[in-house]
C-alpha cells in the first residue's frame, strides 16, 4: 500500500517536472535532428535574446507579472464580499447565486471581449493594459470566488464573536482575524488567477491591440514560427516566473497554514 | 441595590420558534450567577444577547443603569469566554492576552506589564510566546481566561467554561474563577449545563426552563427547597412521591399524613434527596410521617457509597448508603417485610408536580 502511494507521487512529480528538461535543453539547442538522442549543436543565442532589450522577453515577463498581480489584488478585493456571501450566508436561491458566479466560465472570454471592445473604445480603456486587466477579471475571478467562499465556509463565526467581545470593531475582527485565516484560501485563488492571467494570450491581443506587451503577446510569434528554441527559452521564461513568484508566497503565508 | 447589569424582559425567536421569552435577571457587584439548565432551554442565546453578539427581539440590557441593548458588542466591554477556549490560533500566548489591551490602544509598555501580570494570575509565567497549538488543554483554557480579565471588565462572561476539561481541572478553573472574583471583584454571568459547577460556583443560581427562568436563589437554598419537581431533578439525584390532599393536610398514595409542610395549588409530590433517606427496623416510625416500609431493590456501587433502591407502595426511592453499610442484613430484613425507609421531615419537601415528560420517556413510550 504505501509503496503504491510512494510511486503515484513519485509519478506525478515526474509528470511535473520531466517535461520542463526537453524545454531546458531546447533553449541551448541550435540543432537536434531526428533521431539523435541529444542535439548536435549548442549555443546561447536563445537566451541573448532573452537579454537583449530589444526583443522585448524580460519587459514582456515583467509586464506580465505587473498585469497579473493587479488583476490579482482586483479580483481578490471584488471577490471577497460575495465569497463570504457565499460560503457563511444561507438565503433563499444561493444555489442559483452560486451557478451565477461560476457563469463566466461557460463563456468563451473572447466573446465578451468581443462585446466589450467597443465600451472599451468608448471608455478610452481599449489598447490599454487597464482594460486588459478589467477583461482578464471575467475569467479568472470565479475561481477566486469559489476559492474564497469555501476558506469563509469553513472559518465560521466564532472566533469573530470572541474578537468582538473584546473590543475589536469590524474593521479590526476582518483585518487581524478574519484575513489571516482566510490566507490559505486566498493563496489558492490567487493562484489560480495570477497563473491564468499570466499565461493569457488571446484577451492580451483582442484588447490590448499590440501596444500591451506580454510574454505571451511577445513569444507567440517565435512559436508561429517554429524557433524550438526560443520559443523553449520563452516558455522556461513563463514557468520561472510564476515559480519564484509561489515560493516567495508559500514561505510569507507558512505560519497561517 | 444598584445592580451591575441587568435583563429586563429580554426575548429571541427565530421565525415563529421562540428559544427566550421574557427573561429578567439582575447581577450585583462582585456576584457570580450562574444560569443552570439543559441543552436548548435559551440559556446560551441569553449570553449572546447580553455579550451583544445576538439581537433581542424584545428587552433590554442595562450595564451599571445604562442601556446598551443597541450598542455593539465591542463596545459593551463585557468579555467573554467561551467553551472551547477559542485563541486566536496565529498568536501567541501573549498576543492573546494582549489583543482586548491594543484593541483599546493601551500604551505598548503597559500592555507587555499587564499581560506578564494576567498570565502569572493564571499561572503561566513565562509561557508568552508559547502558540495555542503548544499548550494543553486547561493551559488554553487559563489564557482564554487571562485574555478576558486582563481588560479590567466589570462583568464577565463565561459560557460554559469547563466543560471540555477533566474533571480535576474544571475544579481548579473554578477555584480560579473565585479566586480572581475575590482579587478583582466583577461579577460574572456563567452559563452551564452541569449542577454540580452551578451550585459549587455560583453565589446564585438561575435555573432556566424552555426559554424562561423557572426559579432563582442561593445554591443551597435551591438545592434543599425547589419549588418544581423538575428543578429539584435538574439539580442533583431525587424520588417523588406523588401527593393527595385530604382533609387533614397532605397524604402520600398509601394515606400516610406527610409531617412536611408547603401545601399549596395545584399537583404536589414530596422531594427526597438520595443522601436524607435511611433504611430502618419495619415498626421503628410507623406512622409518624417520615418513613415507609420498603423492600430493598437493585444495589451498586459507586466508589464514595452505595446506591441503592427502596420499593414502596407509594415509588421507588433512590437511597444513598454508606460503603460499610450491611447489604445482607438489609436484604434479610427486606426479605421477612421487617423493613422501612425513612427521612427527615425537615430535609424533605414538597415539589409542584406538573407532569415531566422526559426525553427518555418520549422515545420508549412508558407511560
Amino acid at each position: 500500500m504505501r509503496t503504491w502511494r510512494a510511486a503515484l507521487v513519485h509519478a506525478a512529480l515526474a509528470a511535473l517536472i520531466l517535461p520542463v528538461l526537453p524545454l531546458l535543453i531546447w533553449s541551448f539547442t541550435e540543432a537536434w535532428p531526428w533521431p539523435g538522442l541529444l542535439p548536435t549543436t549548442f549555443s546561447l543565442r536563445a537566451w541573448r535574446v532573452a537579454a537583449d532589450a530589444d526583443a522585448g522577453f524580460l519587459s514582456g515577463l515583467a509586464a506580465s507579472c505587473a498585469l497579473a498581480a493587479v488583476v490579482t489584488v482586483i479580483s481578490l478585493a471584488i471577490s471577497l464580499p460575495l465569497a463570504e456571501l457565499l460560503g457563511r450566508g444561507r438565503f433563499r436561491g444561493k444555489a442559483f447565486v452560486e451557478v451565477l458566479a461560476m457563469l463566466p466560465l461557460f463563456i468563451p472570454a473572447f466573446v465578451a471581449a468581443m462585446g466589450l471592445h467597443e465600451t472599451l473604445i468608448h471608455w478610452g480603456l481599449a489598447d490599454t493594459y487597464a482594460g486588459v486587466a478589467l477583461l482578464q477579471l471575467v475569467p479568472t475571478t470565479p475561481y477566486m470566488v469559489r476559492s474564497l467562499a469555501t476558506g469563509f465556509a469553513l472559518l465560521g463565526t466564532r472566533l469573530e464573536d470572541q474578537a468582538r467581545t473584546l473590543g475589536a470593531g469590524p474593521w479590526q475582527v476582518f483585518s487581524r482575524i478574519t484575513l489571516p485565516r482566510l490566507v490559505p484560501a486566498i493563496v489558492l485563488g490567487s493562484t489560480f488567477v495570477f497563473l491564468a492571467s499570466l499565461g493569457e494570450y488571446l484577451l492580451a491581443l483582442l484588447v490590448g491591440g499590440g501596444a500591451v506587451r506580454t510574454l505571451p503577446i511577445v513569444l507567440y510569434p517565435f512559436l508561429a514560427s517554429g524557433d524550438r528554441a526560443i520559443s523553449s527559452m520563452g516558455s522556461l521564461l513563463l514557468y520561472a516566473g510564476p515559480l519564484v513568484v509561489l515560493l516567495v508566497i508559500d514561505l510569507k503565508t507558512r505560519k497561517y497554514v | 441595590m444598584v445592580f451591575r447589569l441587568e435583563i429586563e424582559g429580554i426575548a429571541k425567536a427565530y421565525g415563529r420558534q421562540e428559544v427566550l421569552s421574557a427573561t429578567s435577571l439582575a447581577l450585583a457587584p462582585r456576584e457570580l450567577l450562574c444560569v443552570l439548565g439543559p441543552s436548548g432551554c435559551g440559556k446560551s442565546t441569553l449570553l449572546g444577547i447580553v455579550a451583544g453578539l445576538v439581537e433581542p427581539s424584545a428587552g433590554s440590557v442595562r450595564l451599571d443603569g445604562v442601556d446598551v441593548t443597541a450598542l455593539p458588542s465591542e463596545k459593551r466591554g463585557m468579555p467573554m469566554v467561551f467553551q472551547d477556549h477559542l485563541l486566536f490560533p496565529a498568536m501567541t500566548a501573549g498576543e492573546n492576552v494582549a489583543f482586548g489591551l491594543v484593541m483599546r490602544r493601551v500604551a505598548r509598555e503597559d500592555i507587555a506589564r499587564r499581560v506578564r501580570e494576567a498570565l502569572a494570575a493564571v499561572r503561566l509565567e513565562g509561557m508568552e510566546s508559547r502558540l495555542p497549538s503548544e499548550l494543553s488543554g486547561g493551559q488554553r483554557q487559563r489564557v482564554a481566561l487571562a485574555r478576558a480579565l486582563v481588560l479590567r471588565p466589570a462583568v464577565l462572561l463565561l459560557d460554559e467554561p469547563f466543560s471540555n476539561l477533566d474533571a480535576g481541572l474544571r475544579l481548579e478553573m473554578r477555584e480560579l474563577i473565585m479566586e480572581m472574583r475575590d482579587a478583582l471583584g466583577f461579577a460574572a454571568l456563567v452559563v452551564t449545563h452541569d449542577p454540580q459547577e452551578a451550585l459549587g460556583l455560583g453565589d446564585r443560581v438561575a435555573v432556566m426552563q424552555r426559554g424562561a427562568v423557572a426559579e432563582i436563589d442561593a445554591p443551597a437554598a435551591l438545592y434543599a427547597r425547589a419549588k418544581t419537581q423538575a428543578v429539584a431533578a435538574l439539580l442533583g439525584p431525587a424520588s417523588f412521591l406523588p401527593l393527595t390532599r385530604g382533609h387533614a393536610g397532605l397524604r402520600l398514595r398509601d394515606g400516610t399524613p406527610v409531617a412536611s409542610e408547603g401545601d399549596r395549588a395545584g399537583e404536589l409530590a414530596l422531594c427526597l434527596r438520595p443522601e436524607i433517606l435511611r433504611f430502618a427496623g419495619g415498626r421503628e416510625l410507623a406512622g409518624t410521617g417520615m418513613s415507609l416500609p420498603a423492600q430493598l431493590g437493585k444495589t451498586y456501587f459507586t466508589g464514595a457509597k452505595i446506591v441503592a433502591e427502596a420499593r414502596t407502595t407509594c415509588g421507588t426511592l433512590r437511597v444513598d448508603l454508606d460503603v460499610t453499610a450491611d447489604l445482607e442484613g438489609l436484604a434479610r430484613q427486606s426479605a421477612v417485610g421487617d423493613l422501612c425507609v425513612a427521612w427527615d421531615p425537615s430535609r424533605a419537601f414538597v415539589v409542584g408536580a406538573e407532569p415531566v415528560v422526559s426525553e427518555l420517556e418520549l422515545k420508549t413510550g412508558a407511560p
